[in-house]
C-alpha cells in the first residue's frame, strides 16, 4: 500500500470527533465519562474521607462552612475499532477495487485516529486480527498488517464468511468501547446485516457502517449476450441474460436493499455511508472519510 | 442467373453462393453462444436471482454492431468467391453448326454427329442468359445466316433443331476466323466434328467438338474420290476413284446407271457392268468404266460392298453423279496480250473471251474474270484473278504498290490455303513483282521480305486473288512450280464455274447472274430453296439444273461431293484459329466481374470495424 505525502498531508488536518464519549485507557483528547482532574469544570461534591484535601473548595467552606470538593471533566483517548468484511465479495481478485478501497479508507482512519493518540485496533472478518495499535509510529505496523491480510485473503477460491459469527467473535475481544468502523458491500441479506451490526451496538460501541459497491454491483452483468455468473462467495453458476427490463428490476432491488440497510442503521444511531468505488481509489478514500461525520 | 434492370447476374460458381447463408448461420450461432462461453463474477447472486429466470439459451436476439459488421464481411467475402459478374443485356453469341456431310456419321450415344451437336447447342442456348441474343448459322461450303437478325433463346432453338447435314464440305477453317475476327459477337460458339488445335486459342470461341473416335472395326467407310470423263479412240469412259478406311480389305462393287436425256430420269437406265474393285485400307484405286458407247445425258456411280453392308460410316458419299453437257465455263479475260501469247489456252476446261484492254477497264460482264496487267475501275461481278496490276487502289480495298529495287524473297506463307497445295514458295522464281496491301477480306497468301506479294480472299461469295508478279505464259514443266500455283489459283477461283466434266464438285452454289430456279433432275425431282443472297445448297448428291427465266436457258449440273476432308472419318480434321488481338467487345455487350469490388468492399467493412474499435479504445484511455 503506498500513500504518498500530499494524502498523508490531507489527512493531518481531519480530526477524530466522536458523538458519545467512552471510558478510555489513557488520557487522551476526548470528553470522558470519567470524571477526574481536567481543565473544564464538572461539578461539585461532598468531602469524604480519603479525597485527597488539594480538590477542597475553601471559597466555598468560607462560604457555607461545609467541605466539597471541585470536579472536573476526564479528558481520554478513544479505541477505534476498524472492521472489514473479508468475505470473497471484497478480496475476489475480480473485485479487488472494493477490497482496496477498504483497505485504503481503513489506514486513513487509523493515521487520524493514531495521530491523536488514539489506538486502533483492525479486525478482518474471516481473517486476521491485529493487535492494538498505539501512537503515530505505529502507523507503518498498521500498513503491513493490511498489506499481509491482503496477500492472504485476496484469491479466487469461493469462501464463505459468517459475518454475524464474526461480528460477534470481534465484539467479545473489545476491552474499552469507542468508535466502531464497519467497512463492508452489505450485500446480505437485511437480517445478516442487522445481526452483525447489533453485535457491535451491543458492546456498546458508536458504529459507522460504509458500504463499498463496485461496478458489477451497480451495473449488472452480463447485457443482452448473456454469461455465466458466479457467485463470488458461494461459487454458483447461474447462466443469464439481462434485457433492458431487467437492469431497471436489478437496480431497482439494490436501490431498495441499501434503503432497508440505511433505514436501519439510521434508526440504531448507525452512521451508514455507501460509496461508489472508482479511481484513483486514495481520492475515493478521502472523499467516504469527509461525508463521515466521524472525521471532520 | 437473374435478371435485374434489363442486366443479368450471375456466379461463376453459384455453389459457392451458399456461403452467404451459410455465414448468416454460423454467426447467428457463435453470437448466441457467444455468452455461455463467458463467465463473471459478481459479489453476489442475491439479488439476480430475484429477477424473472432468463437463461441464454431463450433469449431473445439482438443482434449488435460488431455481428452486421463481421456479417457483411463474410457475405461479401462469399459473393466475392463465388465470382459475381454482371453482364448488360444484349450480350451476342454466334451459334454455328457445321452442316457438312461428315455431320451426318454416327456420333456418341448412337445419335449421328449433327443430331448431338445440336443436342448440345440447343441445351447451350437454353442453359444461356435470357438476354443473350444469338445469331445462328449454319456452316458448310458457305457461312450461311439462318437468322435474319440477332435471335432470343427460344428463337435460337427452334431454329437449330430442324437442321440437317448438307451435301458439303465444310470451310470451318476460314468462316470462324472471319467470325472470330469481326468483333460483332462478343462470343463465337461452333458445334462441329472437328477438333480444335490446342494451339489455337481464340478467348472469344468456344468450340464444341462432336467426333467420334476414329473408325472402329467392324465399321468401315467407303467413298467415291472422283468421278471423270476421259475420251480414248473415239470412245467416252468414266474414270472412278474410290477408297476405304477402316477394313483391311474390302471388295466393292463399282455400278452405273445412265439415262439418255435430262428428262428421261424416270425411265428405264441403261447399267454398265458392275465392276468389283478389292480396296487395301487407306488406298485409292482408279477404275475406268464403260465405254459409254450410246447417247447419255447423265451418269450415276455407286459404291457398294456386301461385306460392309449397312455398316459404312457415311453412306452419303457412296453415290457420284456426272452430266454429258458440254459446259465449259468461260471466262473473260482482259489483259494487253492475247491468250495465245499468254498460252491459257492450254489450260483444260476454259473457254477464253480475250479482250485488249486498255489500262484500266469497266468490268461488266458477270463472267469469271482474269485481269491481267491491267487496273479495273468497279468490282467484279464474279470471281476474278488479278495478275501482276498496274500500282493503284483494287475493287474490293487495299491497293498495289511498286515494289522497292531489292531482292525478293518468299518468307513466309499460308500453306493451308488450298492455292499453295503441292507448292514450296521458295521454290518460285520472281523477277518482278508489286507489293499487294491486302483488302480487308482477303488474307496474304504470299509474303517476302518486302511485303506481300499475293492475296486471296472472299466477298460476296465471290471469290478473288490478287498476284503481284507475273503467272503467265503458262509453260508446264518448265517452271513447274508457278505452274501448279496458276493451275491451283484456277481451282480455286473457278471451280464452281467449271464444267460437270472436271469433276470437280460443287456443293453450295452462288447462281450465275440471271439464273433464279433450281431445281433436282436425278435421282428425285425437287425444287432447291434459293436464299436470298442468290445461293443454294443442295442438301444431297445428283444433277440439278439451274434456269434463266429471261433468257429461256437451262444449265444441267451434277451435284456430288468428292472431299476426303469430309469424307475419310480417320482423319483428325484440325483446325486452327489463330487468337485476335483486333477483336473488340461492343460496350453493350460487355460483362462486368463485380469479384474485385467485392473484395474491395470487404476491406473497407473490415477497416471500419477497426478505425471502430481504435476509436472506442482512445475514449478508454481519456476517460
Amino acid at each position: 500500500m503506498l500513500i504518498d505525502a500530499d494524502t498523508l498531508r490531507v489527512l493531518d488536518a481531519f480530526v477524530l470527533r466522536t458523538r458519545r464519549s467512552f471510558f478510555g485507557m489513557r488520557q487522551g483528547a476526548h470528553r470522558s465519562p470519567r470524571r477526574g482532574h481536567g481543565v473544564e469544570f464538572a461539578e461539585y461534591r461532598k468531602y469524604e474521607i480519603g479525597d485527597n484535601p488539594r480538590y477542597i473548595d475553601w471559597n466555598l467552606f468560607a462560604r457555607s462552612d461545609k467541605l466539597y470538593i471541585r470536579r472536573y471533566l476526564q479528558e481520554e483517548n478513544v479505541s477505534l475499532f476498524v472492521i472489514i468484511d473479508g468475505s470473497r465479495s471484497l478480496t475476489h481478485p475480480a473485485l479487488k477495487s472494493k477490497w482496496d478501497l477498504a483497505t485504503y479508507i481503513a489506514a486513513f482512519a487509523s493515521y487520524i485516529a493514531l495521530s491523536a493518540q488514539d489506538p486502533v485496533a483492525i479486525s478482518i472478518l474471516g481473517g486476521p486480527h491485529s493487535s492494538t495499535f498505539w501512537g503515530a509510529k505505529a502507523f507503518n505496523s498498521v500498513k503491513r498488517f493490511l498489506d499481509e491480510a491482503t496477500d492472504t485473503l485476496v484469491e479466487e477460491t469461493p469462501r464463505t464468511v459468517d459475518i454475524v459469527d464474526e461480528s460477534r467473535r470481534v465484539a467479545t475481544r473489545v476491552q474499552f468501547p469507542g468508535v466502531c468502523l464497519f467497512i463492508s458491500d452489505f450485500l446480505y441479506p437485511l437480517d445478516t446485516v442487522a445481526e452483525a451490526l447489533g453485535a457491535l451496538r451491543a458492546r456498546n460501541m458508536e458504529v459507522h457502517a460504509i458500504q463499498l459497491l463496485g461496478p458489477s454491483d451497480l451495473e449488472p452483468r452480463p447485457g443482452s449476450s448473456g454469461a455465466t455468473l458466479t457467485d463470488s462467495e458461494t461459487g454458483e453458476a447461474l447462466g443469464i441474460s439481462l434485457g433492458i427490463e431487467d437492469r431497471a428490476k436489478y437496480t431497482q432491488l439494490l436501490r431498495e436493499h441499501n434503503d432497508a440497510v440505511r433505514k436501519h442503521c439510521l434508526s440504531h444511531q448507525i452512521k451508514f455511508v455507501s460509496t461508489e468505488v472508482r479511481e484513483p481509489l486514495t481520492v475515493c478514500g478521502i472523499e467516504t472519510l469527509t461525508t463521515m461525520s466521524l472525521f471532520v | 442467373m437473374i435478371s435485374l434492370f434489363g442486366a443479368s447476374l450471375g456466379a461463376t460458381t453459384p455453389l459457392l453462393l451458399l456461403g452467404v447463408p451459410l455465414a448468416s448461420a454460423l454467426l447467428i450461432y457463435v453470437y448466441r453462444n457467444l455468452g455461455k462461453s463467458k463467465r463473471a463474477v459478481v459479489s453476489t447472486l442475491l439479488f439476480l436471482r430475484q429477477l424473472p429466470n432468463r437463461p441464454t439459451s431463450r433469449r431473445k436476439f439482438v443482434p449488435p454492431l460488431q455481428f452486421w459488421i463481421e456479417l457483411a464481411a463474410l457475405s461479401l467475402l462469399s459473393l466475392a468467391a463465388a465470382g459475381i459478374f454482371l453482364t448488360n443485356a444484349g450480350s451476342s453469341v454466334a451459334v454455328v453448326i457445321d452442316q457438312s456431310l461428315s455431320m451426318e456419321a454416327p456420333g456418341k450415344e448412337g445419335l449421328t454427329r449433327i443430331e448431338n451437336a445440336k443436342r448440345l447447342a440447343v441445351a447451350d442456348v437454353t442453359n444461356s442468359l435470357p438476354t443473350t441474343r444469338f445469331s445462328v448459322f449454319s456452316a458448310n461450303s458457305s457461312l450461311i445466316p439462318l437468322s435474319s437478325s440477332k435471335v432470343s433463346v427460344l428463337e435460337a432453338a427452334s431454329i437449330i433443331s430442324p437442321l440437317t447435314t448438307l451435301h458439303a464440305e465444310d470451310r470451318l477453317q476460314n468462316h470462324l476466323t472471319s467470325l472470330v475476327n469481326s468483333g460483332q459477337y462478343d462470343s463465337v460458339w461452333a458445334y462441329t466434328d472437328r477438333v480444335l488445335d490446342a494451339s489455337s486459342l481464340p478467348s472469344n470461341l468456344r468450340l464444341v467438338s462432336v467426333a467420334g473416335s476414329s473408325v472402329e472395326k467392324p465399321a468401315a467407310n467407303l467413298w467415291l474420290r472422283n468421278i471423270s470423263t476421259k475420251t480414248s479412240d473415239g470412245k467416252t469412259f468414266l474414270t472412278v476413284s474410290v477408297e476405304q478406311v477402316g477394313a483391311p480389305s474390302l471388295a466393292v462393287t463399282l455400278s452405273t446407271f445412265c439415262y439418255e436425256s435430262a428428262a428421261s430420269e424416270a425411265g428405264r437406265p441403261r447399267m454398265l457392268p458392275d465392276t468389283v474393285v478389292e480396296l487395301p485400307n487407306g488406298v485409292s484405286i482408279t477404275k475406268q468404266l464403260g465405254p459409254l458407247d450410246f447417247p447419255w445425258s447423265h451418269c450415276r456411280v455407286l459404291a457398294t460392298s456386301n461385306s460392309m453392308g449397312a455398316s459404312d460410316l457415311l453412306p452419303g458419299d457412296n453415290d457420284g453423279w456426272i452430266t454429258s453437257q458440254s459446259e465449259s465455263s468461260r471466262v473473260e479475260l482482259t489483259s494487253p496480250l492475247s491468250p495465245e501469247q499468254l498460252k491459257i489456252e492450254a489450260l483444260l476446261g476454259l473457254s477464253v473471251i480475250s479482250s485488249l484492254s486498255a489500262q484500266t477497264t469497266q468490268l461488266e460482264a458477270s463472267l469469271p474474270q482474269i485481269v491481267h496487267r491491267s487496273a479495273v475501275s468497279n468490282k467484279p461481278n464474279s470471281s476474278a484473278l488479278m495478275v501482276f496490276p498496274p500500282a493503284g487502289p483494287l475493287p474490293w480495298g487495299g491497293q498495289v504498290r511498286e515494289s522497292p529495287n531489292r531482292a525478293t524473297e518468299i518468307s513466309r506463307w499460308d500453306d493451308t490455303h488450298p492455292v499453295l497445295t503441292y507448292i514450296n514458295p521458295t521454290l518460285l522464281d520472281i523477277r518482278a513483282t508489286r507489293l499487294v496491301d491486302c483488302p480487308p477480306s482477303a488474307t496474304a497468301l504470299l509474303t517476302t521480305t518486302a511485303g506481300t506479294v499475293a492475296c486471296v480472299g472472299e466477298q460476296h461469295g465471290r471469290r478473288y486473288a490478287v498476284v503481284g508478279f507475273e503467272i503467265f505464259p503458262f509453260d508446264g514443266a518448265k517452271t513447274p512450280t508457278l505452274s501448279i500455283l496458276t493451275l491451283n489459283l484456277f481451282r480455286w477461283l473457278f471451280e464452281r464455274e467449271s464444267s460437270s466434266q472436271s469433276a470437280r464438285p460443287y456443293e453450295s452454289l452462288t447462281l450465275p447472274a440471271g439464273v433464279t430456279e433450281a431445281s433436282y433432275l436425278a435421282p428425285d425431282a425437287g425444287t432447291i430453296v434459293v436464299s436470298a443472297q442468290n445461293f443454294i445448297a443442295p442438301p444431297r448428291p445428283g444433277v440439278i439444273q439451274l434456269v434463266d427465266p429471261k433468257l429461256a436457258t437451262r444449265l444441267v449440273k451434277a451435284v456430288n461431293l468428292f472431299s476426303d476432308h469430309e469424307s475419310n472419318l480417320a482423319e483428325n480434321n484440325l483446325l486452327n484459329i489463330p487468337p485476335v488481338d483486333r477483336a473488340v467487345k461492343k460496350p453493350s455487350a460487355q460483362s462486368l466481374d463485380a469479384t474485385p469490388w467485392l473484395v474491395i468492399c470487404a476491406l473497407l467493412v473490415l477497416l471500419f470495424d477497426i478505425a471502430r474499435r481504435i476509436v472506442r479504445v482512445s475514449r478508454w484511455s481519456r476517460t
